[in-house]
């Protein structure tokens, strides 16, 4: 246990170290009665499991999106490539060394490292339209009830 | 990476990755909603967007508690468990600052 200045200090330093997978994750674990904040994942895609079914197995909505995407300049773009090294889920890949990363929206999970990453201002996260926006469950009630009758559909 | 205790099972670890990956996970992970969605980052969220969804609000959050719950990475020791050796990266922690679930309310 760690008091709320330590958190934030500790918080900050693996911020700062630029590895950051996805800096943070609400969600209903624990008994949280509504939707809030349970951690972050500085991790990589060598070790982390979940990270890896996320990714890999056949899991693809392992983790939920979130609400935002990438929208990319390429007249900026230099071809550095850092987004490319950020991205733990294959949403900007290099086809060539001397090509620019092509962007994929399908992969990107909205968490923001490759912006962050990016020095050139070539990346920024806009809003989902309304149409693609995904309504989180406001108690944990509804959330359970949501995943209920998304098993009894799936039958 | 400290050194691993000889009583910690490799055959365990192994068994929680193919657990995760081929069995178990698919019941936890895939009924929509998932059981964890991700909050972008902080520094790029514009304050209407916070008040959409202020469960993005990891700045909120800290301020909410006094207290937090820290844990290693559980991936990197499962890694060493595993298969010996784990990654490079340069904290042990993986950034996972919780509450405690002692002070949350029980569940309904």
């Amino acid at each position: 246990m760690i008091t709320r200045e330590e958190a934030i200090k500790l918080w900050n330093e693996l911020d700062a170290m630029g590895t950051m997978v996805i800096e943070g994750f609400y969600g209903f674990t624990l008994g949280a009665e509504e939707p809030q904040f349970v951690g972050g994942c500085h991790c990589c895609g060598c070790c982390c499991t979940i990270l890896n079914a996320a990714r890999l197995a056949p899991l693809a909505e392992t983790i939920q999106r979130s609400n935002y995407r990438v929208v990319k300049d390429h007249d900026r773009c230099t071809n550095c490539k850092e987004c490319v090294r950020r991205c733990q889920f294959f949403a900007h890949t290099s086809e060539a060394p001397d090509e620019k990363p092509v962007y994929h929206r399908e992969k990107c999970v909205g968490c923001g490292a490759c912006v962050m990453g990016c020095k050139f201002d070539a990346l920024h996260l806009e809003p989902v339209s309304e149409d693609e926006w995904f309504h989180v469950p406001s108690s944990f009630q509804e959330w359970e009830e949501r995943r209920l009758e998304y098993l009894a559909a799936q039958k | 990476m400290e050194d691993v205790p000889e009583s910690e099972s490799t055959d365990f670890a192994r068994t929680y990755e193919q657990y995760v990956i081929e069995g178990g996970g698919e019941k936890v992970f895939c009924p929509r909603p998932g059981p964890q969605g991700v909050i972008p980052y902080p520094r790029l969220a514009q304050a209407e967007w916070l008040k959409r969804e202020p469960h993005n609000d990891i700045d909120a959050h800290f301020q909410r508690h006094d207290r937090f719950l820290v844990m290693d990475c559980v991936c990197k020791r499962q890694k060493v468990y595993a298969h010996g050796k784990s990654c490079a990266l340069p904290s042990k922690r993986c950034g996972f600052i919780g509450m405690p679930p002692a002070v949350r309310s029980p569940r309904p």
